[in-house]
């Protein structure tokens, strides 16, 4: 057990329940995830909707239950821990919900909201206003905003409020889901910003998931990317967003708008990815991202792909590293990008085409 | 083609209702749009931005907002002076809009076919039969795969980056002159987005149509449009082309926006501009800006500045010409 | 350093809000109920509601006081006065008893007994509502399965089977309404409940360790402070079942019984059932005018702003 990770989750799947009408099935959602926080570290996970990103951020906080894997927090192993025995736990690790309207409870002041935090730790209540006077001013609030209601702030501010009541545990890891993502973007960066310095002045460690590429670049040491349920890629950012060793990767950067013209230059073609993501549990064998990567060879339709690891913290899961062009942790951005004609005629020996919604349009 | 553009709005002036009070919502606002451009609409909360398109397309709400000067001329014509019966003519035929969100804008008890063929019946009184095989046509146009199948599907059946494309599907029915897209690509994932810009890209060249495209999202922008129109606290404070604006804005609040622009190049840091952008009736007073504005000078502070022109473009400053900013070139 | 911001309300830092509430939002700092207190001010129907209640509720109370005669005080020589009678201003009943009287005595018995099923529906329903939201799964769907059944007996019938088995008089017609209200009180309790349940900001306290019931509590009873309504419900009962003489017993006068009078007695003094009639529809308009007035004071805060 390592205590050097303040998250550790091994081999994680995550499914739903869903009614039918004999019986339930169960949908896969996340599928043998490997995620490690150290401590002190900053990890973004990245991924479009359906990718499993925010279930895995419930799960990483056991707010959900996973069907297999192995949870830990500081070397504790949590998985299988009621939530009774959770309790005295869950000041190791905080989480900042997506929606500042929704996460704080309207009914009651902002220093209720923290003091109710504070009294899961272990501090006397005759110093929880000063702490909490504190905590407000540490997120750049003021301690007279500290008898208002949450409906008072903007979303900015409740964001603030959010982080003051994680902060007010001390925790070693805050999970950040979507955190920012509902915010305009100049707050966005303002609670970027103050995100960086409590990450200096506390030592917090992140786990931030986003869908947004280019703002985890500048506060990640390492990113992960997901796709339908699974880690495809991960390595530090200015390595996979400059060399991405996977397709999807290589095709969500190609997508992410560019202000710059001579970024919309360097970047090249955009690559389409015809039909959707797979729906949960549609694709029982072969590579997740088959059916609509422009690289698929038939062995993708076999089995996924062992992830391919160039070094601690640098890994992809693709064929392309180990069959057909051979890149061996070569950036994928050096493969050309194949035609319509060529993709179909890759994929009509033994791939069996997802029952997806898309063709290629011209 | 001829000279006139096909809209022209001049000096619009648009009160809203609040608190209890009018409040100046929309001051003089003046825009161009020719024929098959792709001008960006961008600017914040209390911009006026959206007021504005509304005010084009004849939705604004009659209790709670009020035109209170300009002309919106759409090929010459003043679509403010319109009775409502005329306007109907326009809107859906040579009009369409697109909004936000296609779940809301999409009618969950009617099929998407149904929403497309009704458009096309009601301004081109088409058959039911012609109406559908039209719909399936225009289905395909915008990229949805067995477009026949999917006239009979419900909208909730579809992921949101289709029904954003059935949204456009409906707007192009009566093939417009001018699509008005209010932050259609805000909702949807990265990937997606770039598929309905390319196609807004695509169908503007396909179909000779001109694209006002509304949206805060500066990437985007900067991706589709080629003119840009900024727009802050019910003005235009900068207009021009988009590779002019975006590489060497004159103005401190188009530079405020792309200093906050997130990007994937190493170069850029996140910036932000100070402050909350100002709602109708609590505009500052001398320049509109000010109180956010790093460059603010004494003279700003009670002058207000004219929209003037500068280095080929349009410019609402007093200092454009003392400060450098930085741009995204 | 990250510069300060004074807060603004909702003018927030991304959106409009475009149906903002009015100026309810410009008070800051304002406890949940002084803001109650200032939007139900607003209400005015509501407002006037309110002291028509008062003041029905005060002549009933002093009725010892106020009435000019014993109600059960028979007069024999005078039978079916007219109304401006002397000394009768409403004139008197087939037994002679004064209907100013038994009128202010009889809202006694009708307000009280309102109060009464309402607290007994309260106390059967609201547990196991709240139960039933809480814990979800089977525990729901067997209490949800047994509400229905009681909901789907046609009420008076269920009522009048409770009190077959209870017995006639008030206090057992109370019980019976009383249970008759379980159902309703039962399904507002379990709504708050569940509209509650799936907020973020209850997933957050579990984050942090809290149970969910102690975050949940603060936010059931504004939910079930629409009381009101039901409480002009609970008083048509009760004039259903006097009036069926299956509530109050002779010679005690509710509301119901005076209609019931009234009823007998309609061709030859046809204004006695008047006054009580009144009454009763004087008193459920104004309960039901006030529970709006109260749902709508409570409102919600505007949660997401509308996109400009």
């Amino acid at each position: 057990m390592n205590s050097e990770l303040v998250l550790d989750m091994e081999q994680v799947s995550i499914s739903y329940p869903v009614k039918g009408p004999v019986r339930s099935k169960r949908l896969r959602v996340v599928s043998d995830l490997d995620l490690t926080v150290a401590r002190h570290e900053t990890v973004a996970l990245v991924g479009e909707s359906g990718s499993g990103k925010s279930t895995t951020a419930r799960a990483a906080l056991r707010l959900l239950d996973s069907e297999t894997g192995r949870i830990s927090w500081a070397g504790v192993d949590v998985t299988q821990l009621s939530e009774r025995q959770l309790r005295p736990l869950r000041s190791r690790a905080q989480m900042i919900f997506q929606d500042p309207y929704s996460s704080l409870n309207p009914a009651m002041t902002v220093f209720q909201l923290i003091a109710e935090a504070l009294g899961q730790t272990s501090l006397p209540r005759t110093e929880w206003r000063g702490r909490v006077q504190q905590l407000l001013e540490d997120v750049g609030l003021s301690s007279g905003h500290a008898d208002r209601y949450p409906y008072e702030f903007s979303g900015g501010q409740r964001q603030r409020v959010a982080i003051a009541r994680a902060l007010a545990f001390e925790p070693d890891l805050i999970i950040c889901d979507e955190a920012v993502s509902a915010l305009d973007v100049s707050t966005q960066n303002q609670i970027m910003a103050l995100l960086a310095r409590l990450r200096e002045e506390h030592g917090i460690a992140y786990l931030f998931i986003s869908h947004d590429l280019a703002l985890v670049r500048h506060l990640a040491h390492r990113v992960l990317v997901m796709y339908a349920g699974r880690v495809v890629e991960s390595g530090a950012p200015k390595d996979i967003f400059t060399s991405p060793r996977h397709p999807y990767t290589r095709a969500l950067l190609s997508a992410v708008p560019q202000v710059s013209a001579r970024s919309r230059q360097e970047r090249g073609a955009r690559i389409e990815l015809p039909g959707d993501v797979p729906r949960p549990g549609s694709v029982t064998r072969g590579c997740v991202f088959r059916s609509r990567c422009p690289w698929a060879m038939p062995i993708c339709a076999e089995e996924m792909p062992e992830p391919f690891i160039t070094d601690e913290q640098t890994m992809a899961k693709c064929y392309l590293h180990t069959v057909g062009p051979k890149l061996q942790g070569g950036s994928v951005s050096s493969l050309p990008i194949p035609t319509v004609r060529d993709r179909a005629a890759g994929e009509s020996t033994s791939v069996t085409p997802e029952p997806s919604s898309g063709t290629l349009r011209r | 083609m001829s000279d006139v553009p096909l809209l022209e709005i001049v000096d619009l002036t648009i009160d809203v209702a609040a608190e209890g009070r009018w409040r100046r919502a929309v001051d003089g606002v003046s825009v161009t749009v020719a024929r098959q451009e792709i001008r960006g609409l961008v600017g914040e909360s209390g911009s006026g931005k959206t007021l504005t398109a509304l005010a084009v397309m004849g939705l604004l709400s009659k209790t709670s907002t009020r035109v209170v000067g300009g002309q919106i001329r759409f090929n010459g014509v003043d679509l403010l002076s319109q009775s409502p019966r005329e306007l109907r003519r326009f809107q859906g035929a040579q009009l369409a809009m697109v909004f936000q969100e296609p779940m809301s804008s999409l009618n969950p008890a009617f099929t998407v076919g149904d929403q497309i063929s009704e458009v096309l019946r009601h301004h081109e009184g088409m058959s039911k039969g012609a109406a559908r095989t039209r719909a399936a046509a225009l289905l395909n146009d915008v990229g949805i795969p067995e477009p026949t199948r999917q006239l009979d599907r419900y909208p909730h059946e579809f992921s949101g980056g289709m029904r954003q494309r059935v949204m456009i599907a409906i707007a192009l029915a009566c093939k417009p002159q001018l699509l008005i897209a209010d932050e259609p690509t805000t909702a949807l994932d990265v990937t997606v987005q770039a598929q309905i810009l390319d196609l807004i890209r695509g169908l503007s060249a396909e179909y000779g149509m001109a694209v006002l495209f509304i949206s805060h999202d500066l990437g985007a922008v900067a991706e589709l449009c080629s003119e840009v129109t900024v727009l802050y606290a019910g003005e235009v404070v900068e207009s021009g082309t988009a590779p002019l604006l975006f590489s060497t804005p004159k103005h401190p609040y188009t530079g405020g926006l792309l200093a906050s622009v997130h990007s994937l190049d190493d170069t850029s840091r996140l910036g932000w501009i100070e402050g909350r952008p100002p709602q109708p009736g609590h505009f500052p007073v001398g320049c509109r800006f000010h109180p956010r504005c790093v460059f603010a000078s004494a003279k700003c502070v009670d002058s207000r500045p004219e929209l003037r022109a500068l280095d080929g473009r349009q410019v609402r400053c007093l200092r454009a010409e003392e400060i450098e900013l930085e741009g995204r070139p | 350093m990250i510069p300060e911001m004074a807060p603004e309300g909702p003018t927030t830092d991304e959106a409009v809000p475009a149906t903002a509430e009015r100026s309810d939002a410009a008070v800051v700092g304002e406890r949940p109920l002084r803001r109650f207190i200032r939007r139900f001010r607003r209400e005015r129907l509501a407002v006037v509601a309110l002291i028509v209640l008062a003041l029905f509720v005060a002549a009933s109370a002093l009725a010892p006081v106020l009435a000019p005669y014993d109600p059960n005080a028979q007069n024999l020589a005078n039978l079916l006065a007219p109304p401006g009678s002397e000394g009768h201003l409403l004139g008197t009943d087939h037994l002679g008893r004064d209907i100013v009287s038994r009128l202010l005595y009889g809202g006694q018995v009708s307000l009280l007994a309102a109060v009464q099923a309402v607290a007994v529906g309260a106390a059967l329903g609201v547990v196991p509502g709240l139960l039933a939201g809480y814990l979800g799964g089977r525990t729901d769907w067997l209490i949800m399965r047994v509400t229905d059944t009681m909901m789907s007996f046609p009420p008076l019938i269920l009522a009048m089977t409770v009190i077959a088995a209870l017995g006639p008089g008030l206090v057992n017609a109370m019980i019976a309404i009383g249970i008759l209200f379980a159902p309703r009180f039962l399904r507002m309790a379990r709504s708050a409940v569940l509209a509650v349940r799936e907020e973020v900001f209850v997933e957050a306290a579990r984050s942090m360790g809290i149970p969910r019931w102690q975050i949940m509590s603060r936010h059931i009873v504004p939910h079930t402070v629409t009381v009101s309504v039901l409480a002009s419900h609970a008083m048509l009962a009760e004039a259903a079942l006097s009036f069926l003489g299956l509530g109050v017993q002779p010679p005690d006068a509710s509301w119901g019984v005076l209609i019931a009078i009234g009823y007998q007695n309609i061709f030859t003094a046809p204004d006695m059932i008047l006054w009580p009639g009144l009454c009763i529809a004087v008193v459920v308009l104004a309960f039901n005018l006030l529970g709006d007035g109260i749902r709508d004071s409570l409102g919600r805060e505007t949660r997401h702003p509308v996109k400009e």
